[in-house]
């Protein structure tokens, strides 16, 4: 739903702060996502910049007429102004398939080692960026909390350089191949890009080290796909596999091992997300609307 | 070289290329610090080393500046005892250090 300015709402709410905020969107249109995101940024002890709220706003917007909001179990586009303790950028736009459902994982991505200078908003450097030994995030969403773990999609959206080795800069795994959920970057020797989701992987053999959306999504045991800037890159893995949950949440900038954090992404990551699986439109659609956003906040 | 030889505020770029090296016996004292003076989602964790030791890459001392999520902490520890306990070591010298990973198999 969503609500012009000048609406009763607006006039019986104009003289809230939080609720000022809320209709900075694009257009004076209101988003009940973006609203709430900025809320939780401000409870948490961080802010938001004017121009971000109507970027977000524009974005969840996008989502919303794109109808994929339900796709999403989790979604933080790093963004905010930067504070002491990371507190805005730490804070997921979506954690749930709705506002009004379960919220799934962590209130704000637990920081590991990240410090204040890892993080600009704007920019060719927007984003946070990670290193090869120490720093990741804890969600908090494990895939045994997800509700239809079967189908399921793992995206980020990176600004791009080469890696030196396997590196994971979303993803959980246990100790069997069906407990694989992950998405890595790799040089072609260790494989190239690819997913894991389930016991068989995907990718396109290839490293892709420039700028932008990294996606998998699996729609069925006998359909994954990977996806680079919202279209099909590789060919669609049609073999069965089968998928366990388990319950090792995701981190971010690294991979969670059976419990343990390894093969750490040290480039800058601008967006990521866990939800159910999409199709090719719905993957194009998400990439269009992650695009017009890392262009209003100029990192392109 | 120590954390005692240090001028403390680092800069950014200085710490992004240098590492903290310390014994599992002041990780334990600093996690006990961290429990009473830190928060519980904004932590500072250190990954073992092959030869025992534990590390941090040191742009981490960016977080003990006043309001930094780390700056309670450091205000509660004995510097005395802490600065001189902490080795301080080119970065490429702790990644020697850091046990080999186990790849996944290919796809």
């Amino acid at each position: 739903m969503s609500l012009k300015l000048g609406s009763s709402f607006a006039r019986i709410n104009a003289g809230s702060s939080s609720v000022k905020r809320m209709f900075r969107g694009a257009s004076g249109i209101w988003n009940a996502d973006a609203a709430d995101w900025i809320k939780r940024v401000e409870a948490n002890g961080g802010g938001v910049s004017t121009s971000t709220a109507g970027a977000v706003t524009a974005f969840c917007n996008a989502i919303d007429a794109a109808g994929i909001r339900d796709r999403f179990h989790r979604l933080n586009l790093f963004c905010g102004n930067s504070d002491t303790s990371l507190n805005a950028v730490r804070t997921p736009l979506y954690r749930g398939q709705s506002l009004s459902g379960t919220q799934y994982g962590n209130a704000l991505d637990a920081n590991n080692n990240f410090v204040p200078e890892d993080y600009a908003e704007t920019g060719a450097n927007g984003g946070l960026i990670g290193n090869t030994t120490t720093k990741y995030l804890n969600t908090g969403l494990t895939p045994d909390a997800l509700p239809s773990v079967a189908t399921c999609h793992l995206a980020f959206w990176t600004r791009g350089g080469s890696v030196a080795g396997v590196r994971r800069p979303l993803g959980t795994e246990a100790t069997t191949l069906a407990q694989r959920f992950f998405i890595d970057r790799r040089p072609v020797a260790s494989g190239g890009d690819l997913t894991y989701i389930g016991s068989s992987a995907n990718g396109n053999g290839t490293d892709d080290a420039t700028p932008g959306l990294f996606a998998g999504s699996r729609v069925s045991a006998t359909d994954l796909r990977f996806y680079r800037d919202g279209m099909q890159s590789g060919l669609t893995q049609t073999a069965s596999s089968t998928m366990t949950a388990h319950d090792k949440p995701f981190f971010v900038f690294a991979g969670n091992g059976n419990g343990s954090p390894g093969n750490y992404y040290e480039r800058r990551l601008a967006a990521y997300s866990i939800g159910d699986g999409m199709t090719a439109a719905q993957i194009l659609l998400y990439y269009n609307a992650l695009n017009s956003f890392m262009e209003a906040l100029s990192r392109t | 070289m120590t954390l005692a030889d240090i001028d403390l505020p680092i800069a950014y770029e200085w710490g992004c290329d240098h590492a903290l090296l310390f014994t599992p016996a002041l990780a334990k004292r600093l996690a006990e610090l961290h429990s009473e003076f830190g928060r519980p989602d904004c932590i500072a964790s250190p990954v073992a080393l092959a030869d025992g030791r534990l590390m941090l890459t040191a742009d981490i001392l960016m977080a003990i500046s006043p309001g930094g999520y780390l700056y309670a902490m450091w205000e509660a520890a004995d510097l005395s005892i802490l600065l001189p306990s902490v080795e301080v070591v080119p970065i490429a010298d702790a990644m020697a250090l850091l046990p080999n990973e186990e790849l996944p198999p290919h796809p």
